[in-house]
């Protein structure tokens, strides 16, 4: 059960996983982006439109209180033009003309005329735009009766209006009166107009009920449109009249538009003995103003959302373009682990990249740390095979020397089993006793100065076996340095078996040139001693030669019988003279022959004198001696460029000597001889040939031609038939070859190779 | 060389010694000839040692000298003679078998005046010992 959980928790756990690697990086940092800038916007959003409004309130505000002013001061100027109205009006000639043509009387009830189009006494309607349009002008008469009405509009006029009490036109008079008659309120003012005896002859009365008309009328063009009202001045203010009758109408209290409007200028107006006390006060509805900053924040808002898109955008293919390089990156990873250590090549999973390359980066440096183990391992065990199969003992020491390895074949060599030698000092177990305190200071001298004196050398001693015989080692001892401290590395091969063959071989290189000097002395003594009854018997056949010419000579006497003579010298002549001829011819040959064998004999003795020969020198001495015997047989000797070689110069001379002088003994007499001597370099050696195109050799003698006394043809030539025996000998004294190629009929080549 | 030097004549072969003679004679040195027949004999005769005749300190003498002889070879004779003031004048001619070019050069290092190679090769041999005349002593 336990596992179960376990596996599913796992499961769970690599769902998780996967789920958030499946996921690419661009589009997490994508998604993040935006929720970041999401709450950013929000957050500011909430505190910028709060403070938004407050500073739009504020500005509003101040610019309603300016916009009031305006206002305020549009209307008093308007007020203050009805009475600039007035008296204009009375100045004009229209009216002074009419109003002295005028024959009213004080009596009775004058009959009123009402106007609705201006009368003469009135400015046209035209030009009273541009004054403040007052909606009833009344003339009076100087008793302050009612004469002319003029009503612009075609409506009822109240009763007070049209007979107007003395009290309203006196206080009309030289101001803009305001009163409120039946609740609504009115301005008035008035002028008299005095004629020519200065005496009142009319009134001109201007009144207008302040309504909206007159509130709208009184605001210039650019105040068009804004909210004003008039207020009763009661405790609780009331709107009198407003600009905009349907929005702000007539009674509404001001208390219950607090809400819904921005109120300022609350101020009142003095109009001197005016009555009413009206304050002038601008609206500007909250709605508009929520509209207004609505829209402004709408505006930013909007800005807002613009550069959070470019935000997203940027950081969103900047995060692209870094996945992308991440991506990247995480593929080397994997080609590196695939290629140089050797791992199972991966699939690249997609999703999440920089998680993706967190793992790879992981699973990479396990790998690297497997791969130097393995390396290690390797290593190590290269070592130990190569250490253990040695056929040399190895055997690894401490400064101290103190052996730290001993490997199977140091236990062969040296009987001692690596647990008894491991921890041992090196030179008290191998060493003999006399060479412990040399060795121990050489180790020493070495670690204190650094100068090797017996190391990184092939040295030979004696080591001393477990069962204590001694026996010859070849060992060389390497220092190395490990971290701070020295081993010191000995190889050590028993050369008891190769000390053995040396000196055996040095017995039988003794024996045998011992062997060769008694043989060469054989020879000598012998050729030597035998030279000795020659030289008699060859003498003394001489000397029998003589006498017979003696006796011949002597028989000539004409003492002695002819028949005597004949026989006598005929025994003389033919067979003493002959028998004499062939003792000599023979102990001449004898001769000869003893010659050669005490020539060769002396060829070991003769100590080389190596040097760099320059062949070419020699080869113009050799033809020089043979000089005569080339002209007087006709025979072409050529001679090409020839390399140097390393030899003695006379043996050299003797041997090229011995090759042309046999070349001229086997010539062809029938054609024209030609010796050709050429050489070349090859691997060190110079190769020379000596060719001729004289009889040749047959093939069944041309492995007998460097034998002794052999001799091709005896008789053909003087000599030993030793001369290629002399020859080959020389050459492999000097190391080299000699070998012959030939053809009867056509010629040989004689090869000899020497170190170059 | 003039008729009254004597020759002497250190060669222990008997035949060699009377080729020798013979042919001096044909070569016409009447000389007096003393032989020698080892190389004790020769010291003795010639350091006026031991037995047997011994030499005129008043004589011209020149010597024909063997290298193998007997008793006492004929080098160390040689030696002998080239370390004696009085007799290192004495010309002496090395008549012999031995060819060895090394043996020669001793003798020429040692003080002979003349090395003559006795072979089988007798005209070369008598065509020498004609020379003997021409020498100057």
């Amino acid at each position: 059960m336990k596992n179960g959980s376990k596996t599913e928790g796992l499961n769970r756990k690599t769902l998780n996983r996967d789920w958030r690697h499946r996921v690419s990086l661009t589009v997490k940092m994508v998604v993040l982006t935006i929720v970041t800038g999401l709450v950013v916007w929000l957050v500011l959003d909430y505190a910028l439109t709060s403070k938004l409004r407050t500073i739009f309130h504020s500005q509003l505000t101040e610019r309603l209180g300016h916009n009031a002013m305006e206002d305020r001061l549009s209307f008093d100027r308007y007020v203050k033009a009805f009475q600039g109205a007035v008296k204009l009006f009375i100045t004009q000639k229209n009216f002074s003309d009419y109003v002295e043509s005028r024959k009213w009387t004080a009596d009775g009830t004058p009959r009123i005329r009402y106007h609705v189009r201006s009368p003469v006494w009135f400015p046209r309607r035209s030009a009273l735009r541009a004054f403040s349009q007052p909606r009833y002008a009344l003339l009076l008469d100087a008793s302050g009766r009612t004469r002319e009405v003029y009503h612009s509009r075609k409506d009822i006029l109240p009763l007070w209006l049209i007979k107007p009490a003395p009290l309203l036109i006196r206080k009309s008079h030289h101001q803009s009166f305001m009163t409120s008659i039946d609740n609504v309120p009115y301005i008035f003012s008035a002028e008299s107009y005095f004629d020519s005896g200065k005496k009142v002859k009319a009134i001109l009365l201007l009144a207008s009920p302040i309504d909206d008309e007159f509130l709208n009328a009184s605001l210039s063009t650019i105040q068009q449109g804004r909210l004003v009202a008039l207020l009763t001045s009661e405790d609780e203010p009331r709107i009198m009249t407003s600009s905009n009758l349907e929005e702000l109408p007539a009674g509404t209290r001001l208390n219950s538009l607090k809400d819904r409007y921005l109120i300022t200028g609350e101020e009142f107006f003095d109009y001197g003995a005016s009555e009413l006390q009206i304050k002038l006060i601008s609206f500007v509805s909250l709605d508009e103003i929520d509209l207004l900053t609505a829209s402004v924040i709408a505006r930013a808002r909007q800005e807002r959302a613009v550069l959070a898109f470019i935000l997203i955008l940027t950081s969103a293919l900047m995060m692209f373009w870094i996945t992308r390089n991440i991506h990247q990156i995480t593929r080397r990873i994997t080609d590196f682990s695939q290629h140089t250590l050797g791992m199972k090549p991966q699939e690249l999973p997609k999703g999440d990249q920089l998680q993706i390359l967190k793992e790879r980066f992981q699973s990479l440096t396990d790998e690297v740390v497997k791969a130097r183990e393995i390396i290690r391992q390797q290593a190590e065990e290269q070592t130990r095979l190569i250490v253990n199969n040695a056929f040399d003992a190895i055997i690894t020491t401490d400064e101290n020397g103190e052996i730290m390895t001993w490997n199977p074949q140091a236990e062969n060599i040296f009987g001692l089993k690596r647990e008894e030698a491991v921890g041992q000092n090196i030179t008290r177990t191998i060493n003999l006793p006399q060479y412990e305190e040399a060795d121990g200071n050489n180790f020493r001298h070495f670690l204190d100065t650094g100068e090797e004196v017996i190391f990184n050398r092939q040295i030979q001693v004696t080591a001393v076996h477990s069962k204590g015989y001694i026996f010859p080692v070849e060992l060389t001892i390497s220092p190395a340095r490990s971290d701070d401290r020295y081993i010191f590395i000995a190889i050590i091969r028993d050369i008891t078996e190769r000390k053995n063959a040396e000196q055996k071989l040095k017995d039988l290189n003794y024996e045998l040139a011992q062997k060769n000097r008694e043989l060469e002395q054989i020879i000598r003594i012998t050729s030597h001693d035998l030279r000795t009854p020659l030289v008699n018997i060859y003498g003394f056949s001489r000397e029998l030669e003589s006498s017979v010419d003696k006796l011949t000579s002597d028989l000539r006497s004409d003492r002695i019988p002819k028949d005597i003579k004949e026989k006598v010298s005929l025994t003389l002549e033919r067979d003493i003279l002959e028998s004499l001829k062939y003792i000599t011819k023979s102990t001449s040959r004898m001769n000869v022959l003893l010659n050669g064998l005490l020539k060769l004999s002396r060829l070991g003795r003769v100590e080389l004198n190596i040097q760099k020969v320059d062949m070419n020198n020699l080869m113009s001495d050799v033809s020089g001696i043979f000089e005569f015997q080339l002209k007087d047989g006709e025979v072409k000797l050529d001679i090409s460029e020839l390399p140097p070689c390393e030899g003695d110069e006379d043996q050299l001379n003797q041997v090229f000597s011995n090759l042309i002088g046999n070349a001229l003994k086997f010539l062809d007499t029938g054609q024209a001889g030609i010796i050709e001597v050429t050489g070349h370099q090859m691997d060190g050696q110079s190769v020379y040939c000596v060719k001729d195109n004289g009889i040749g050799i047959d093939p069944d003698n041309i492995n007998r031609i460097f034998e002794m006394f052999q001799q091709i043809m005896p008789g053909k030539s003087p000599g030993e038939g030793l001369g290629l025996t002399i020859v080959q000998k020389a050459v492999e004294r000097h190391h080299g070859k000699i070998w012959v190629e030939s053809e009867p009929g056509k010629g040989s080549r004689f090869f000899v190779s020497l170190p170059g | 060389m003039d008729k009254d030097t004597v020759i002497l004549l250190a060669e222990d072969d008997e035949g060699h010694a009377r080729l020798i003679m013979k042919n001096l004679k044909r070569a016409g040195f009447d000389n007096r000839l003393i032989l020698f027949k080892d190389g004790r004999e020769t010291l003795n005769y010639l350091f006026r040692e031991g037995e047997g005749p011994h030499r005129d300190t008043a004589a011209k003498y020149i010597l024909l000298l063997d290298i193998s002889m007997p008793k006492v070879s004929g080098i160390e004779v040689l030696n002998r003679i080239k370390q004696n003031d009085e007799l290192m004048k004495m010309p002496v001619i090395m008549i012999t078998t031995t060819d060895d070019p090394h043996e020669v050069a001793r003798c020429h290092k040692l003080g002979c005046s003349r090395y003559i190679i006795k072979t089988a090769d007798y005209d070369k041999f008598v065509g020498a010992i004609n020379e003997l005349g021409t020498l100057s002593w």
